[in-house]
């Protein structure tokens, strides 16, 4: 039950008390000190359970802000804090072996051409390594961003008509086990 | 092997080897189920579709992949062919889907609940992609697909953002459900499922709503249509119950 409906509750009892001992007044079944002691102190009670009411009210709010400023605090603590990183294991599938400048600059344009300026300074990409035999590599990349750059990497195909089809293998959260990752894993 | 997702729900056939070999790396990048595409035009024969799709499955047989479906894209602008090619070849697939040409055509396979598939149209036809297009497809339990590779032409994409974006939205909210597959014929332009996921989730749609996109959605079709197609079944609804 709200704090509300309980206070017009109390209201309520408190009013018919009133009223039963003004009729009772009026039929002359009780004298007028009782009367208007029985009276006073319903008034009393009134205004009681109206403060009683505001202060309630006050402290769901004070609550209520407080449970707010707490969110905004993490909110906060989460923007400022240190962007994770994934790193995504991807191979390049293509007829003639590419150089990891060539690969480097595919990406780059892919992921600029797709977000913008201030899209792939958001997404930090960077090309850690490439190994020009397997035509594999890891990209390095904020956490938040992963979906735009598996989007980007997709793009490849569609950018170099069909040329050049870069596949994501695997995304993981540590440059060790990308290493790892990056000699077992294979699409051929 | 049990059918579970993510499903590729269109990969292209062009010849044998390249299929098969097209095949073998959507299972290696991720995926379990694969649908085969057959395009279907006004200009083709029926019967030829018909002998290739023979010839597909019994490749499928030979080859013991588990898991492959089969499905017939028609692309067409008259109605009368859609029609006819809906009740000579609807047994032989899997999945029906259509890119329709003409507003018409759009209206008609938005309206015939053997079609199983609409597939995105970006260039002329999107706009009609609209409230009353989304209400025939939502009582005929039509899909919305969005094939990756199909999307890009050589115009600017700004225009096909914007469309795509509005089309997703009206279909979300019209609970239409929708399909992301890559539309892929080759190795050089395959996706993974997690690029196909992407593609929605670049667009603002919320990760697990792209998700049943490219696994749950397409999965029950496919399983609507298997049961469609065995003997059990009489109708929606009823079905035939061995004692």
């Amino acid at each position: 039950m709200s704090v509300l409906s309980l206070f017009i509750a109390l209201l309520i009892v408190e009013l018919t008390f009133i009223m039963a001992t003004t009729s009772l007044f009026i039929f002359n079944a009780i004298e007028l000190p009782v009367f208007a002691t029985l009276t006073i102190l319903g008034l009393i009670v009134v205004i009681l359970t109206f403060t009683l009411f505001k202060l309630f009210k006050m402290v769901i709010l004070t609550n209520k802000i407080l449970l707010k400023v707490k969110g905004e605090k993490v909110k906060l603590k989460e923007a400022l804090r240190k962007p994770r990183k994934r790193y995504i294991i991807f191979q390049v599938v293509s007829e003639k072996t590419l150089s990891r400048d060539e690969v480097k600059s595919i990406i780059d344009g892919l992921i600029k051409e797709t977000f913008g300026l201030i899209g792939s300074g958001n997404i930090n990409a960077k090309l850690i390594s490439y190994d020009e035999n397997n035509m594999k590599g890891i990209l390095r990349c904020v956490h938040s961003y992963k979906d735009a750059v598996l989007f980007a990497l997709a793009m490849a195909s569609v950018k170099t008509k069909d040329k050049i089809n870069i596949i994501p293998l695997k995304t993981t959260g540590t440059l060790r086990k990308a290493r790892e990752i990056v000699k077992t894993l294979s699409i051929d | 092997m049990k059918l579970q997702g993510p499903v590729d729900f269109c990969i292209y056939f062009r010849n044998v080897e390249e299929t098969l070999r097209t095949i073998n790396h959507a299972f290696k990048i991720g995926f379990n189920t694969i649908v085969i595409s057959l395009t279907l035009k006004e200009e083709d024969d029926l019967k030829n579709i018909v002998s290739k799709a023979h010839e597909v499955k019994s490749i499928i047989k030979k080859y013991n992949l588990e898991n492959v479906f089969l499905r017939a894209h028609l692309m067409g602008s008259s109605i009368s062919w859609l029609k006819n090619c809906l009740r000579k070849i609807r047994y032989n697939f899997h999945v029906i889907s259509a890119k329709p040409l003409t507003v018409d055509s759009l209206r008609f396979t938005g309206r015939d609940r053997r079609v199983d598939v609409i597939v995105y149209e970006n260039k002329n036809l999107s706009r009609f992609f609209d409230k009353s297009q989304m209400r025939l497809m939502k009582n005929t339990e039509t899909a919305l697909e969005i094939q990756f590779n199909s999307l890009w032409g050589p115009s600017n994409y700004k225009g096909l953002i914007f469309n795509l974006r509005r089309t997703l939205s009206l279909a979300i909210r019209s609970n239409i459900p929708i399909i992301v597959s890559s539309g892929s014929s080759s190795l050089s332009n395959i996706k993974t499922p997690y690029q196909l996921v992407s593609l929605l989730t670049v667009l603002g749609i919320p990760y697990p709503y792209a998700k049943l996109a490219a696994s749950t959605i397409p999965l029950s079709i496919i399983k609507r249509n298997i049961h469609r197609l065995s003997k059990k079944h009489v109708e929606t609804g009823v079905d035939i119950v061995q004692a």
